[in-house]
Order: structure tokens, then sequence, then C-alpha cells
């Protein structure tokens, strides 16, 4: 049962020196409790795909200029800023990102944040109290000692105990589907598996559907069943994560994969790395945005972008498959 | 937090010593203090007793501990215009002139409070250009002009308020809008950069991803997290309206410290323009102080941590 | 203000108050009106005397309270009126000029100098020297400026001198605590520690080396400063105890005013316009300088 439904989204960004395409023609699909994850590097549009769904690109530059986003059949795009705070942040779609340490505001105690969204969405109509549920949470992402650590303040809270506390924030109006844009980028790596375990526990228990936006594939690939690239605000390819990874269909996911430095390889060769940069971002390339760093580009991709072709139960952009 | 306290109370400390110190080398640089410190019609026995107080065949050190001595219990000397303690006297018009700074403050601080919101809010907007004209204007106009304007639009003019005296509110309305005026001025500015930089934040952004409405983020977050540097900035300029207020209470007739202090340089009447001064820099640092200490009370972080 | 994602069109460039803002000073540019004015002051005050047109001092009774010119009962030979002594305002403003822009100009110098060579002095020996030096500073700062002038005013013999001892009193610290740190970023740089392996000598590398860096920090303080000063000044003369009668201040002009308040408005505006546009240019073009060739000093 289809959870989001991203159609040609198209997003811009009205800077003073230009205007830069920073969404471009991208679609996918979640599933009710589905996580979908979206590889690229920075710069690669991911981010603002992420805050397109919610209305949350940087104003005033940002605007979505075309495409559709449908929740649960529902259109979010042209609601206004006022709508989508009342019935869909938090409620309905739910953020967290890169930061943990910012992203919580230091003048107000962790349990008066995690109940904010939850008394502004009503859910407190009951007889427990907004701080009440927001004990709750803070207990279900595993904080210890939840109703005493709910009166501390964010900068009283480990790096991991803060993102868990993102996190509850969060969920705290269970939403259907959780945006998450690179929330271990900042956390140590035994941390980072602590949260991705939260994360996967979390999922299974409410059924939340997953965006998980990250620039590793490592990460992601633990975690997602679905998978898909992007580069220079495209998508490049859409696969199941064993597919994907079994063997890529792009060239860019290519690279990207024998970029990955491997334990245990035996031969002493140079790390690879995809040659070139990326597309800088107010030039839009004609052909295919990938074909200047490609091995394999012909002078069709120099002339023609391909769109994304199916191809057994996948889809990839590329003339040469 | 201990540390904090005592460190920035010892500095305190050391600027009122300070300002003792200034007024002391003062009363010597008019060459003869015992002429400074007494009236015309002192008596040869007068002066006699005032040297040895002052203990002038002293060295320097023994002078100024002395002159500490007196400071201390508050001892600045005797008024010859008005024949009482000049400690006194200044205290009589503390309150005036307390009320008058006060005053002043709300008014910078409810005009600035919008204003520097509002225009960080709608950064470009008219509402911007506005307050940024005004905070232009606001800090090239000095107070005593805009005093001697609004007397004569609001008073003389329109007779809409009174233009000397203190009595009644609408004695202290002229007054205090001509005190607070600088302030507003430079409170907009701070307010608005930190306004701005605060709704850049993460935090912010996350308040909105949980579906925060814009008004409450704006009000009650985001300027809850302005608090710091905005109450910095109302103590600061709190402590500098007490100076203000000397020029703003002569152009007002407002029974104050300041007025006391200048009708005092122009009588030649010594002992009441140190005890002025004296607990105007002894006003102005406590509260500075205060100001800094409230810190803990409004930072959390700084409450904890340090 | 409701946001959508509806398309719209893109900014259109500045418009006609953002560009009239900016020959004002506000926004980019140069500030021309701005530098005009100052341009004015500066003219009036070293050529005031062939400028004004009336004797600035000539008392004339049957001219007394004049309205400006192009008032009802105004007079076109007297521009912006008279005053109760009958003299014209304008020529006074002009006279005024002069006071001010010289008692500016010493403070400013001098203040300059003493909180440069002291502040220098703090960054580039550091130690003791740092210590004690700072400690003037807070101690200065920290207590407040006006109650402080009454106290050298009481003492001292009215007077341009006593006005620019208590300006310079004031504002040394200012440049003192900004140049210290300018030097202590300073000394930090190859080119010092080069010249101290050299054996240069510790004057010679505060006039070639130091100095000639920090004077733009020090002039684009100065012009800051310079509006700030004449309203300090004028408020002196205004209380009566910076210049005395018979000359002509700007602050005196306002005092004299007062009490004519009733019946003769334009005693009070002109000369508070003069101020005004004089601390307001100053401001504003000190503060193009400052964005211009010194960004860094925006904190303070």
């Amino acid at each position: 049962m289809t959870l989001l439904e991203v159609e040609n989204l198209q997003t811009e960004l009205h800077l003073k020196r230009g205007i830069v395409r920073a969404v471009s023609g991208v679609g996918f699909t979640i599933r009710a409790g589905e996580a979908l994850g979206l590889i690229g590097e920075s710069g690669s549009g991911k981010t603002m795909t992420g805050l397109s769904l919610l209305g949350l690109l940087p104003q005033p530059v940002g605007r979505i200029v075309g495409g559709s986003i449908k929740l649960d059949g529902r259109e979010l795009v042209g609601l206004s800023q006022e709508t989508l705070a009342r019935e869909i942040r938090g409620k309905e779609i739910a953020m967290i990102s890169q930061d943990p340490m910012t992203s919580l505001n230091p003048v107000f105690t962790v349990g008066s944040q995690i109940a904010a969204p939850i008394h502004k969405h009503g859910y407190d109509r009951g007889d427990e109290s907004a701080i009440d549920l927001a004990v709750r949470e803070l207990e279900r992402v595993r904080v210890p000692s939840a109703r005493l650590r709910s009166h501390d303040y964010p900068h009283q809270f480990s790096g991991g105990m803060r993102q868990r506390t993102v996190a509850a924030m969060a969920i705290g109006c269970k939403p259907k589907l959780l945006i998450a844009d690179e929330p271990t980028s900042a956390l140590d790596v035994t941390i980072q598996v602590q949260f991705m375990d939260l994360i996967s526990e979390l999922q299974a228990d409410t059924g939340v559907g997953l965006l998980f936006i990250t620039h590793d594939l490592g990460v992601a690939a633990s975690l997602c069943q679905k998978i898909a690239v992007m580069y220079a605000a495209r998508i490049v390819e859409i696969a199941p994560a064993t597919d994907i990874y079994a063997e890529p269909l792009h060239p860019y996911t290519q690279g990207l994969l024998n970029s990955v430095p491997r334990l245990g390889s035996k031969r002493k060769h140079r790390l690879y790395s995809i040659p070139g940069t990326p597309p800088h971002a107010l030039n839009e390339l004609q052909g295919c945005s990938f074909h200047p760093r490609c091995e394999r580009a012909t002078e069709a991709c120099r002339t023609e972008r391909p769109p994304l072709i199916a191809r057994e139960g996948r889809e990839v952009a590329c003339w040469n498959l | 937090m201990g540390r904090y306290i005592f460190n920035r109370s010892w500095q305190g400390l050391i600027a009122i010593i300070g300002a003792l110190a200034i007024v002391f080398i003062a009363q010597r640089l008019s060459g003869d203090p015992v002429a400074l410190l007494l009236p015309m019609d002192a008596t040869e026995a007068d002066f006699v007793a005032m040297r040895a107080k002052l203990g002038l065949d002293q060295p320097m050190v023994v002078q100024f501990w002395r002159f500490l001595q007196s400071a201390v219990v508050g001892d600045f000397g005797h008024s010859y215009m008005w024949n009482e303690p000049a400690m006194d006297l200044i205290l009589d018009r503390l309150p005036a002139t307390l009320e008058l700074a006060f005053a002043g403050l709300v008014f910078a601080a409810a005009l600035a409070v919008p204003l520097g919101v509002l225009s960080a809010v709608y950064q470009d907007s008219w509402i911007d250009r506005v307050a940024k004209v005004f905070a232009m204007l606001g800090q090239a106009v000095p107070n005593f002009w805009i005093g001697l304007l609004l007397i004569l639009f609001f008073a003389v003019y329109l007779q809409w308020f009174p233009a000397f005296g203190r009595g009644t509110i609408m004695h202290l309305v002229l007054p205090a809008i001509a005190l607070g005026w600088y302030p507003v001025a430079a409170m907009t500015r701070t307010l608005r950069s930190a306004m701005l930089e605060i709704m850049q934040s993460d935090y912010i952004r996350m308040a909105r991803a949980v579906g925060l409405g814009q008004r409450s983020i704006i009000w009650k977050y985001a300027l809850r997290n302005a608090a710091v540097p905005l109450v910095t900035m109302l103590g600061v300029y709190f402590a500098g309206m007490l100076g203000g207020a000397f020029v703003v209470e002569v152009v007002f007739a407002w029974p104050g410290v300041g007025r006391a202090v200048v009708e005092a340089v122009f009588a030649r009447d010594f002992p009441v323009v140190q005890a002025g001064v004296v607990l105007s820099a002894v006003v102005f640092v406590v509260v500075n102080l205060l100001v800094d200490l409230s810190y803990g009370v409004i930072d959390p972080r700084i409450r904890h941590g340090r | 203000m409701a946001d959508s994602f509806a398309l719209e069109p893109l900014s259109r460039g500045p418009g006609l108050l953002t560009r009239g803002l900016r020959k004002l000073g506000i926004g980019k540019g140069f500030p021309w009106i701005a530098a005009s004015v100052l341009a004015a002051v500066l003219v009036s005050a070293l050529f005031s005397t062939w400028l004004a047109p009336h004797n600035a001092g000539g008392i004339s009774l049957e001219n007394s309270l004049t309205p400006p010119m192009w008032m009802e009962g105004g007079d076109s030979t007297y521009v912006l009126g008279t005053d109760n002594l009958g003299r014209d305002i304008f020529s006074r403003i002009i006279v005024g000029a002069q006071v001010s822009v010289e008692i500016a100009a010493y403070a400013i110098i001098l203040s300059g100098a003493i909180g440069a060579m002291l502040g220098m002095t703090a960054g580039y020996f550091g130690g003791w020297v740092d210590a004690v030096i700072s400690r003037l500073i807070d101690i200065q700062m920290a207590v407040p400026s006006i109650p402080m002038a009454m106290l050298f005013a009481a003492v001292l013999a009215p007077g341009k001198g006593m006005v620019i001892f208590i300006i310079v009193l004031t504002y040394w610290s200012w440049y003192a605590r900004i140049l210290r740190d300018e030097v202590l970023s300073l000394r930090e740089r190859d080119y010092i520690a080069l010249a101290k392996v050299a054996g240069v000598r510790t004057p010679v590398i505060f006039a070639r080396h130091l100095f000639p860096n920090i004077l733009n920090t020090l002039f684009v303080l100065a012009t800051l400063q310079f509006g700030s000063v004449i309203v300090f000044e004028a408020g002196l003369s205004f209380l009566g105890l910076g210049i005395q009668p018979p000359q002509i201040s700007w602050g005196g002009m306002l005092s004299d005013g007062r009490n004519f308040i009733e019946v003769a408005w334009w005693l009070i505006t002109m000369p508070g316009l003069a101020i005004m546009a004089a601390c307001l240019a100053s401001n504003l073009l000190g503060d193009w300088l400052r964005d211009t060739f010194d960004p860094k000093l925006r904190q303070s």
C-alpha cells in the first residue's frame, strides 16, 4: 500500500548568482513500513528532496516549481505553510536532521521540546499531559531515567542521547513517514550502530515509513529495502537494496561502490575514485549529467538525457546498459 | 558558577575603587582640595580641621586610604548650598533618577522588541527598512535635543504633556522618551541580528519540521533564545541611561541626581558633585554586575557548566 | 505573509526606495550625501569668516527673533532667522562649526594617539604591561562618562581645553582596546618575527611595521567617533559646562534658544539639525569606511 508517491518533483533555489535546479524530476514511492535509502554526495539534491516533502525549503529562495508529492493520496504541493504545519509536519511526516547538537533548543528542557509537537497536534487531550507522553517517548528511545532526565537541558545529554531525543521529538505524534537526513554523520561509529538499531526497532514497532538520506552506502544497506541513487539533482538508479549492491547498473553507482575501500582485498591498487567533479550547480549540462566523468560515454550520452529506463524490477537512467 | 560570581564581583569592586581614585585625583587636580570642599564662608578653624581630616601632610597613599575610609561610610562632605551631608542629598534624589531611567528603559524596550523581531522576521521588507532608518537616526540625535523638540511639539504646541517637573505619569512620558531614544536604535539592531541568526538555526528548523506554527516559533521559542543578548542589552543601556539622565533631567527640570550635580557644578558645591558622581558610578557598576550574573539564570548552559 | 509553493516573479533588483536610501548611505555604495554633509561642515569650519553672511556675534536688537525666511515675517537676509539679540542663526551655525570641528579634531587626534600608543604597547608586550593597561581600560569603561565629565568640569576652568581633556579621558580606552586586539593578532605574523630576529629595535618595529597596518583601523575609528564627539561637546556646552559664551557653539545655541521655545521654534531646531547632520554623516561615512576597509570591526 503506497504511503508516499513522489512524481517528477522539481525544486529550484533562486540565489543571487542564478537559479539552481536543486531537484530535477525526482520520483519514487515508499510503501507503508518500507525504508528507502536516498544516496548521493553533497550537493546532489538529496537534502533538498527531503526538505521539499515537508515544504521546509530555505525561504525565500527555495520553491517547488513542478511535480507532485502525494501522501496517502493527498497532494502536498501547493499547500500553504499554515496547512502544512497544522496537518502534515510532525503529524504525518517528520524529520530528523544531521546534527543533534544543534537540532535541540538549548534554552528549553528536553521534555518540553518533545512535548511541544504533542501538544500542538492535540495528542494530549486524554488523561495524560503532553509531558507525560513526552516521557514515554523518551523511554521508548531508551533514555535511562526518562522522567528525571526530561527536566534536563540538551547540553547535559551526550551526543547519542541527543539524537535519540530528536528521534523522540520526531515520532512523538506517530507520523506515518520519517525522513532521516544523515542522522548518523555526526555520531561516533559505535553510537551510529546503536542509533541504527533504534531506528529499525522504531520501524518495526510503529510501522513508520522511512526515507533515509545519506552518503554512506554501508549504513543505507543495513537498513533499507530500496535504494535510490541521486546525482546532480536527478535520480539515476532505483533498485531493491540487494540488487544494487550485488550488481549496480548505472556507471555512477558502480563508481560509488568501487570507491569503497574493502577489507581483505588482496590486490594493492590505488583507491578508486570517480574522475572529475560533479557539475556546477548553476550549469545545466546537455545530455546525461554524468557523461563527462563516464567511461562508457557515447555520442548519445552527450546530446540526449537518458530517462529512467525500467529493467528487471529496477530503473536506471543510462543509455548504455 | 560560583567562581564566575566571585570573579565578576571582584572586578566590580576594582571598578568602584577605580572610580573613587578618579574622584580623588580630581580633588587634587584643583590645586587645593581643602578650598574645594569648604564653602566660601568657611573659617580658619574649618580649614585647619579639613586639612587634618584629609591628612594633606601625609603621603598620597595615606590620603587615599583616608578618602576610602570616608567613602565607605558615605561621607563625601557637606553641601554648602543645601546645608546637609552631600551623600544624603544625593540619595534623596536617587529614586527620581531611577524612576526616569526605568521609564526610559521601558519605552526603549517597548519599541525595540517588536521592531527588532519584526525586522528580522520580515527581513528586507519595508518594516526592516523603516527600522534601519529609525535606528540610524536614533543614534545620531542627541537626547537633549530630542527633549527640546518633544517639549516644543508635545508640550508647547499640542499641550498634551507638561514641559517640566515630576509628579504624575504625564510628567514622566516626555523625559522617558528623550532618554530612551538612543538605546532603541542599538537595541533594535542587536535584537535583529540575534533573531536573524536564531531563525536560521537548526533547532528552529526542527521546530518547524514538527509542525509548530510560525507565531509561536517567533514569539515563544526564538525570542527566548534571544533573551540572553536582550537582557544584556537592557541592563547595559539601563546603566548607560543613568549618565544620559543627567542631561535629560536638566532639560525637563526633573529633580534627580543629574540635575543636582549640574547645579552643584555651577555653584561650586564640590561635595555634592563628588557624591553624585560616586553614586552614579556605583549604581552603574552594580547594574552591570547584576546583568552579568543574570546570565546564569537565563542561559541554562552557564548555570550548569562553566 | 502567506507563503505557498506558487510560482512567483523573481526579485526585481533594487527598487526606488533602496536606491534612494543607498544615496543617503544606507546599503551599499559610497555615501555621497553623508560625505558632502561632512565636507560642508569642514568647509564651514575652515572658512567660517568668509562664508557667514552676517557677523555671527553682531547684535541687532531691532531684528530680534525674526523667523526663518520662508515663514511669514521672515527676511531673506536672515535665512534661518535670528535669535533674541538679532544675531543671524545661519551665520552662527557656520561659525559654531568651527569650534565643534576644532575641538573634535584635537580630541580625536589626542585620544587616538594616546589610545593607540597604550593599546599597541599592551598588545605587543603582553605580560604585566598588558595587565596594567587592560585594567585601566576596564576601569575607564566601567565608569559612566557623563558623571565623570561633570566631575572634571567642577574642578577645571571651563573652556576648550577642559572639553578636550574630558573627551580624551572618555574616549582613549575605545581606541586602546581595539588596537590592542589588532596588535595582538599582528604580532604573530612572520614579518614581525623576522624583524625581531634581525635585531630591529622596538620603536622602529612600532613605527615601521605595526603602525602602517593599524592605520586604516585608526582612520575608520576616528571617522566613526567624529559624530559622537560633536554630540558630547554639544551636550557639555548645552549644560553650560563646555564652550562659554560669547564663544559660539551649537550646544550653547540650544541652551540660549531654550528660553524662547514658546515663541521661536527655529532657535532650537536649526542648531540641533546641524548637530544631527554632522553626527549622522560621520556615522554613515564611518560605517562605509569600516565595511570597505576593516569589516572585522563590526563587532564593536
